[in-house]
């Protein structure tokens, strides 16, 4: 039995608002002190998750919205490429 | 009320009923609905209180249901779909918000009996064949 998918911060990658990505709140994070302007996360949920970078946080009177630009591709392609190269074993 | 007025975003778009179909994307499932629903609605008002909604994408103007799968839908692995048609006459509100083909899919409370209602309206979940799989 594998051990449970969890994504960093969980969101709707179809959920856009003006700026045309999609947000959710930092404090929905499993570990909000990594979620950092650049950052490269693990987003969606656990029956589909995608990478994704943090474009930006912003303060909002309901909390801390924070944009993520979703990285194309699903995450098991990045990992079979640093297979490939070694990347996870050098 | 702290949320932002979506008013502001709204765009001049009514699409008719038949010819327009309703794309959302996976996980289908009533506590993915609660989740996005209530998240929305801790952002956004819409006539002066919150707004629980999903998003949805339909096709409006140049979008096909293929362009929506390879396009907004990309990142998703699978889809369901109804009819603007079906989920008006049910009494969710579709609004035009942000660029199309995006819609906000208005629900009255967002709870989880209002998201297994609506989610019955769309057909069973199919695979998004232009999601890209790592092998």
């Amino acid at each position: 039995m594998g051990v449970p998918i969890e994504v960093d911060i969980p969101c709707d990658p179809t959920q856009i608002d003006h700026t045309g990505m999609p947000w959710t709140f930092l404090d929905e994070a499993a570990h909000p002190e990594r979620i950092l302007q650049g950052a490269i996360v693990v987003t969606g949920d656990a029956e589909d998750p995608v990478f994704a970078r943090v474009a930006s946080l912003t303060e909002r009177p309901t909390g801390v919205k924070v944009h993520l630009e979703i990285l194309p591709g699903d995450p098991l392609e990045y990992v079979e490429a640093m297979r490939r190269s070694h990347l996870l074993t050098a | 009320m702290v949320g932002e007025p979506i008013e502001g975003y709204l765009r001049d778009e009514e699409p008719p009923d038949d010819a327009v179909v309703v794309v959302r994307g996976g996980p289908i499932a009533p506590a993915k609905v609660v989740e996005h629903a209530q998240r929305q609605a801790r952002e956004y008002t819409y006539r002066n209180v919150p707004m629980y909604s999903i998003s949805v994408s339909l096709t409006v103007g140049r979008w096909d249901v293929s362009a929506l799968l390879a396009g907004p839908l990309s990142s998703r692995s699978a889809f369901a779909v109804s009819t603007a048609g079906a989920v008006r006459a049910a009494g969710f509100a579709l609004l035009p918000t942000y660029d199309a083909p995006h819609y906000d899919l208005l629900l009255a409370t967002g709870e989880y009996r209002e998201a297994e209602a609506l989610l019955r309206l769309f057909g069973s979940p199919e695979p998004n064949p232009y999601k890209r799989r790592g092998r």
